[in-house]
């Protein structure tokens, strides 16, 4: 069949990023079903969409950086399993080095120049400079939630409850993960919370421990809280 | 006027020429995951996809078999079939939906293969050629191709993060696409 397309590699671009109207689309599923040249270059435009998927920033040989990316990164650091299996992760992982080197000075000064370190003095309490550089980006980016609590650096003696609220337009239908870290990045508690709440009733040693929400396949939200022996 | 291959394959079959259905697929099997593949987000799982995929196939034979096309009638064979496609992918979504509401938990996982049942179709040397290309792209390029396929971005999203008009996000994406086609040209991996 002689082809008679005009602008085939616009129809291409439109069709590959789904901004064709079903009529369009049908019109033009119509032809390449015929059209021998425009579905060969089709499946080459539909291959570089498999690659970008697949491996964005990294096949596009894009430095990550940005939230997203930095969130991205994180549940590499928590779950060494996707680590190894999604290639990507290494290379955003990588990157999360990287921005901490150069971030770091400037936002360490600036993050605990307004939050004085309470008994800096007790190892427990010593922060993770690269928790919280990356609770530092969250503030400089849109979150998912409406609201959290616990809020940063709050001071528990016992139980804890923690609260979040999903805009209505996020939808998320899984449960998430919460995780509670301490001032060592060690991992050590790990929850599957079906609603967005969670009641935290045991017992913690006094120190600083960090929070984080996941859903299957990245971090929603990293926060901190201090836990302090109950005043007598 | 001469009948087209495909409109004399899909009256063989309904004529019960099992021979013209294996031709039918080997012609036309690749065209028909595209349907499916262009209607699916990225995060179907590629299991779901390559049951679609079947599902797909199965009905457009059943239909044929059944002589429910019928080109003096009916639109072009293609368009029938990317009707069917529709309806599938259509039913796919409600069914989950359904699930969803059941609690039974519809859980899209991204795993490395999600959306790319035809990574196994990507020729070695093609895809070293495409990776070569896009990673030659210009900044402003890349930038839109990242949020709108990987990130999954609007373009209304994309135009308010980049500051442009919706329409010149649009241009931007399709010639980034438009460039990567052009340079796959050149080095003659399209052969028809």
């Amino acid at each position: 069949m002689k082809c008679d397309i005009e602008n085939r590699s616009q129809w291409i671009a439109a069709y590959l990023t789904g901004e064709l109207s079903q009529a369009e689309m049908s019109e033009f599923e119509q032809h390449y079903f015929q059209c021998e040249a425009c579905f060969q270059e089709l499946k080459i435009g539909r291959d570089a969409v498999n690659l970008i998927e697949r491996e964005g920033p990294e096949v596009l040989a894009i430095p990550i950086s940005g939230w997203e990316k930095v969130r991205q990164a994180l549940s590499a650091v928590f779950s060494p399993r996707q680590w190894q299996t999604r290639p990507r992760w290494a290379f955003a992982f990588a990157a999360l080095i990287l921005l901490i080197v150069i971030g770091l000075p400037l936002g360490y000064l600036k993050y605990f120049s307004q939050t004085p370190s309470p008994e800096s003095y007790a190892e427990n309490f010593q922060p993770s400079s690269r928790l919280d550089n990356l609770i530092r980006q969250t503030y400089q980016s849109p979150t998912l939630f409406s609201q959290v609590e616990p809020a940063n650096d709050s001071n528990f003696a016992d139980e804890i409850s923690f609260r979040w609220e999903l805009p209505e337009e996020q939808k998320y239908a899984g449960a998430f993960e919460l995780r509670i870290l301490n001032n060592k990045e060690e991992e050590i508690y790990r929850f599957k919370a079906e609603q967005q709440r969670f009641h935290f009733d045991k017992k913690l040693a006094p120190g600083l421990y960090y929070w984080a929400l996941l859903t299957e396949n990245e971090m929603a939200y990293l926060g901190r809280f201090y836990v302090r022996r109950a005043e007598r | 006027m001469a009948e087209s291959q495909d409109v004399s394959l899909a009256l063989r079959i309904a004529r019960g020429d099992s021979e013209a259905e294996n031709d039918f697929f080997l012609c036309f099997g690749e065209q028909i995951k595209m349907m499916v593949q262009a209607r699916l987000p990225r995060k179907v799982p590629p299991e779901d996809r390559e049951d679609l995929v079947s599902e797909l196939q199965e009905a457009v034979l059943l239909s044929l078999r059944k002589g429910r096309f019928d080109p003096s009638r009916e639109k072009p064979l293609g368009a029938y079939i990317a009707g069917i496609a529709g309806n599938i992918v259509g039913q796919y979504f409600r069914r989950k939906r359904k699930e969803k509401m059941g609690e039974t938990g519809l859980r899209f996982e991204d795993s490395p293969a999600a959306g790319n049942i035809f990574a196994d179709l990507i020729d070695a040397e093609r895809e070293a050629a495409l990776r070569k290309s896009l990673s030659r792209l210009k900044p402003r390029y890349k930038e839109v191709l990242l949020l709108r396929i990987y990130e999954q971005q609007s373009i209304e999203e994309i135009a308010e993060k980049l500051g442009l008009e919706r329409r010149r996000v649009s241009e931007r994406i399709h010639y980034a696409i438009q460039l990567l086609l052009k340079e796959c040209t050149k080095a003659n991996f399209l052969q028809y």
